[in-house]
């Protein structure tokens, strides 16, 4: 079997010699034959003749020995795909239009699935990554992380698990890395000792951690990712053994982490993983022995054959003898461990981006049902046009099978190209895609195409390019009668008709979808720009703000007085800075201080999401808010001074009712204490803090003179813009020489990092919607020039009779807009569904918003027209002479 | 075809040709000419249907082509047996034989 195959392979390759042995063999053979008869003495030409006859018709021998060979079936579909290149060579238009909506269908769908499996699908790239599972401590209905004492205890006591690990990466995401020459930041992960063993993840140089680094009072050490070996030591081996500083730790590096492993948690890179002995000198404060600060995050491995609900009871019957390890308010119900799959690690990526990508994704998939409508309806028009050929072929005794499999050799090879050209722009679109997702935070997500997608998306597309590329043969090949096709314009079949009147129920179809992604997108633009330019209760126009990493150390905070007094004078001092303060826990800060307030008498207590903020003088004209009662704070408001604060408008009426704020006293905590209260002397427009969505939450202001913070952004106001980054450096540098700079932004660049998932779904979207359309002009100019091409006889007489191409022209393109009316009309309903669909991501702009929806109709009409115009132009100036010849 | 010569059930002409090649390589013509005297001219094979049945035996491997320079000096395609040409010579002479004897006997019931 093996040989035959082989041999069936070669003899494809070797065609032309073996064609020639054959013809010499034959030759030989028939040479001597007559070389016989010669010797019983027939004459030359008798015997030549003699050994012909006896030998039988050579073609034909030949021929059956070609299909000896095995070659046959593979030779014929070569000349197949052979012809069907030249078909579609010679119909350009169509080839460039099915081959633009085939890749468009593929790539698009291909790029957006690769990024929603790498975010939402994709196991770890850890060993057996569906044994883990992600620990919660339920409480009253509540999930709450663990302390650390409750994880010690835990993991000794435990024996459900094969393994668990505690890590936490909250406060570590921009410490200050030290390691000569200017501060750097780098990203880490707190771990503990079982962390790699429980993952399953080896070095792949030096050692992982183990569980003997965990004893506190060892020394430092601590694991790098490839991504910082290379960055900081470029691949280096020397990188092993050196120390770092990080924040108050020295860190010995004792191995790298393989290339793949980014940690549990999809999209972040670590650039170190820390032991957890290690936390008193990364983080402010000694959280080891706290049981009553849950701040960790636990996963753990499954034993091999237990499954989770067997080891979550276990679990919680040992978590009722650990509640004195974390927190336990009095009268609080029984504490019981949860266990939540873990194999795709961390949810935080799902969360943000699981939503918006599979919006997406069904967009997307609208756009690969608008390509295969595309396709379809190019290859039923184009079969109609074609319905001569086929009967020519017919006539001549092609059979139906040949046709059929002529017209899958042209769907195949579209198909081919398509997908080909489709995976290309998938790889560059899943690029893009991370590139845009990453956008405004560390998103780490390896670029890649999936496959199975790429396999999928291209079998749909190449099914409905076979099945309406194959449809018009068969019809022809059933319906047509080859002698009327040949004589005339089969005026009396109805098989074009049929198959132009199918193109335009396609048509229709197609814009029917075409119409609710455009309005999705519409929508989504519109929420955009209603988020952009809402009333944030802060003026952007000209606010800068300079972010100051939170440090919390003896010298860290020497620099804080120096960031509260000289800098920021010497930043007011800067030429064009108009106003300059400097606030702890600002808007869109990622630290934020909540907690409750209380006014006095009133006894009304506002919620935790209270935030307060701490701020110097000039804050509120800074920042451009407001004033709704009362006054600002000011120079008087220092240390000695009456206590004051200032609040939002909706604090001020939650504590006090409308218009009463200014000059009541307000303290913090639960029960209003005289010795520790603040004045309220001013009132502030609602702004939005926490983001651009949020609710707006009750603010209170108290100045830094009077209750000190860290300082962690400085605002400028200012007529110089971004110039003043450089100016703002050196002040730092100069006056507080070691303060890390975090970054140094426009107030509207913030405002655009936070709203950055929205512009990703707005620009996506658009971007589908522009394939859309591009689809649908495409589709209609296809369209047009084959009717119009169908119409050549009848645009012909009237020409003849004096019609004007502009009439022409509107008699054509009435066609066309009774295509989209009709397509629009039906579109109605999806454009409404797919409005209901995003719902939630839709900001100050309804579902079923009439101006988006209008917008979106308006933009696929004139689009379609001014697709159609091109060819209904070209129609209309046909020489009637010639149309009318060609009958 | 003459009417007094014997059409050759399917698959005989393949065995016949391993048969004439089992002693010494042939090319063509010469394995057309001994069918030929073989069966004393019983058996005749339309000269031109042997190249396909070669063609598809060499596609099996059962037979391997050889060119060669023929006695007087002219280059012939020769055929000669394969390994595998020559287990399935054995195979089917025994089956061939099994097969002949089988119909035999139920041709003449009486002799037995």
């Amino acid at each position: 079997m093996l040989h035959d195959f082989l041999y069936r392979v070669w003899a494809l390759f070797r065609r032309d010699r073996l064609e020639r042995e054959m013809d010499e063999e034959l030759q030989f053979h028939l040479e001597r034959e007559a070389e016989k008869a010669q010797l019983v003495g027939e004459t030359v030409e008798a015997a030549k003749r003699r050994a012909r006859l006896a030998f039988g018709g050579v073609e034909s021998v030949k021929e059956e020995c070609r299909e000896a060979r095995g070659t046959a079936i593979v030779e014929s579909w070569i000349s197949d795909f052979r012809y069907a290149a030249r078909i579609l060579r010679n119909s350009p238009g169509f080839t460039l239009a099915a081959v633009f909506s085939l890749t468009i269908g593929i790539g698009a769908n291909t790029a957006v699935f690769s990024l929603l499996d790498r975010v939402v699908f994709r196991p770890l790239p850890v060993e057996r990554p569906d044994e883990l599972v992600i620990l919660n401590l339920w409480q009253d209905g509540k999930a709450s992380s663990f302390s650390y004492p409750y994880v010690q205890e835990l993991s000794r006591r435990q024996s459900a698990l094969a393994g668990i690990f505690a890590s936490a990466d909250f406060p570590l995401k921009d410490m200050v890395l030290r390691r000569g020459g200017t501060p750097d930041s780098a990203a880490g992960r707190l771990v503990s000792g079982s962390y790699f063993k429980v993952l399953g993840v080896q070095a792949a140089a030096g050692r992982v951690l183990n569980e003997a680094d965990d004893r506190a009072g060892e020394a430092g050490v601590a694991v790098i990712s490839d991504r910082f070996w290379e960055r900081q030591f470029q691949r280096s081996e020397s990188a092993l053994g050196e120390t770092l500083t990080v924040n108050q730790a020295q860190l010995t590096i004792v191995g790298v982490a393989p290339k793949e492993f980014f940690g549990e948690k999809p999209g972040s890179m670590p650039d170190l993983w820390i032991p957890m002995s290690q936390q008193p000198k990364v983080m402010p404060g000694d959280l080891l022995s706290a049981r009553f600060v849950t701040w960790l995050i636990v996963m753990g491995r499954l034993e091999d054959g237990v499954s989770r609900q067997a080891a979550a009871s276990s679990l919680s019957a040992l978590a009722g003898e650990l509640g004195r390890f974390t927190i336990q308010s009095a009268g609080a119900g029984k504490q019981s461990i949860v266990l939540e799959e873990g194999g795709r690690g961390l949810e935080e990526l799902r969360r943000d981006f699981g939503k918006p990508l599979r919006l997406m994704m069904a967009m997307v998939g609208l756009v690969l049902l608008i390509a295969c409508f595309n396709v379809a309806t190019l290859a039923l028009a184009r079969g109609s046009a074609r319905s001569r050929e086929f009967g020519v072929r017919l006539a001549l005794g092609a059979s139906r099978t040949r046709l059929m499999r002529q017209m899958m050799a042209e769907s195949i090879l579209l198909a081919a190209v398509g997908g080909s050209l489709g995976a290309g722009l998938a790889l560059l679109g899943s690029q893009a895609l991370i590139g845009l997702a990453g956008e405004g935070r560390p998103l780490s997500l390896a670029v890649a195409v999936d496959l199975r997608m790429l396999v999928f998306t291209g079998a749909v597309a190449a099914a409905s390019t076979l099945v309406f590329g194959l449809l018009p043969a068969w019809m022809a090949s059933s319906w047509l009668d080859p002698a009327r096709s040949l004589g005339g314009e089969s005026r009396t079949s109805t098989a074009p008709r049929r198959f132009v009147t199918g193109a335009q129920s396609l048509m229709v179809l197609q814009i029917g979808v075409s119409l609710a992604v455009v309005c999705g997108a519409v929508l989504l633009t519109r929420s955009l720009e209603s988020l952009r330019h809402q009333d944030f209760g802060i003026r952007p126009a000209g606010l800068m703000l300079v972010k100051i990493p939170l440090e919390l150390t003896p010298a860290a905070m020497k620099r804080q007085d120096l960031l509260r007094g000289e800098v920021l004078e010497r930043v007011r001092g800067l030429p064009g800075v108009r106003l300059a303060a400097v606030s702890c826990c600002g808007p869109f800060d990622e630290l934020a201080r909540t907690g409750k307030v209380v006014s006095e008498g009133g006894d009304r207590v506002e919620s935790d999401t209270t935030r307060f903020v701490h701020v110097s003088e000039g804050y509120a004209e800074t920042m451009g808010m407001t004033v709704v009662a009362g006054r600002t704070l000011s120079a008087t408001d220092r240390k000695g001074a009456t206590q004051v604060a200032m609040l939002s408008e909706y604090a001020a009426l939650r504590l006090f009712g409308q218009g009463r704020a200014v000059g009541k006293r307000i303290a913090f905590g639960d029960k209003f204490d005289g010795a520790r209260a603040m004045e309220v002397v001013g009132v502030l427009q609602d702004a939005r803090f926490a983001g651009p969505r949020d609710e707006f939450k009750a603010l209170v202001f108290v100045p830094m003179a009077q209750q000190p913070g860290p300082v962690t952004s400085i605002s400028v106001r200012s007529s110089g813009g971004l110039s003043l980054a450089a100016e703002i450096r050196r002040i730092l540098e100069q006056t507080a020489p070691g303060v890390g700079l975090g970054s140094i932004t426009t107030y509207e660049s913030v405002i655009e990092q936070k709203l950055h998932t929205e512009r990703m779904l707005a620009f996506l979207s658009a971007s589908f919607a522009a394939m859309t359309l591009a689809m649908a002009c495409v589709g209609l100019a296809g369209l047009m020039s084959f009717t119009a091409a169908k119409r050549r006889r009848e645009i012909g007489v009237r020409v003849a009779l004096g019609a004007r191409p502009a009439q022409l022209i509107v008699m054509l393109l009435k066609q066309t807009a009774a295509l989209l009316a009709a397509g629009i009309a039906l579109g109605a309903a999806g454009a409404f569904a797919i409005g209901q669909a995003m719902r939630s991501f839709l900001f100050g702009v309804a579902p079923n918003d009439p101006v988006s929806f209008v917008a979106g109709a308006c933009a696929l009409g004139l689009a379609g027209l001014w697709a159609s115009f091109l060819p209904a132009w070209r129609a209309s100036r046909a020489d009637p002479l010639e149309s009318l010849r060609v009958e | 075809m003459p009417p007094e010569r014997l059409e050759l059930p399917q698959g005989t002409l393949e065995l016949l040709i391993l048969q004439t090649l089992e002693t010494e390589p042939q090319h063509g013509w010469a394995i057309s000419e001994r069918l030929n005297q073989r069966s004393d001219g019983a058996l005749q094979v339309q000269q031109g249907s042997l190249y396909p049945a070669l063609h598809r035996m060499e596609r099996r491997g059962l037979i391997r082509p050889d060119w060669r320079v023929t006695d007087n000096g002219r280059r012939a395609k020769y055929y000669e047996l394969t390994a595998s040409g020559r287990k399935e010579l054995k195979a089917e002479t025994a089956s061939w034989k099994k097969l002949t004897a089988a119909v035999a006997l139920i041709l003449s019931p009486k002799e037995i």
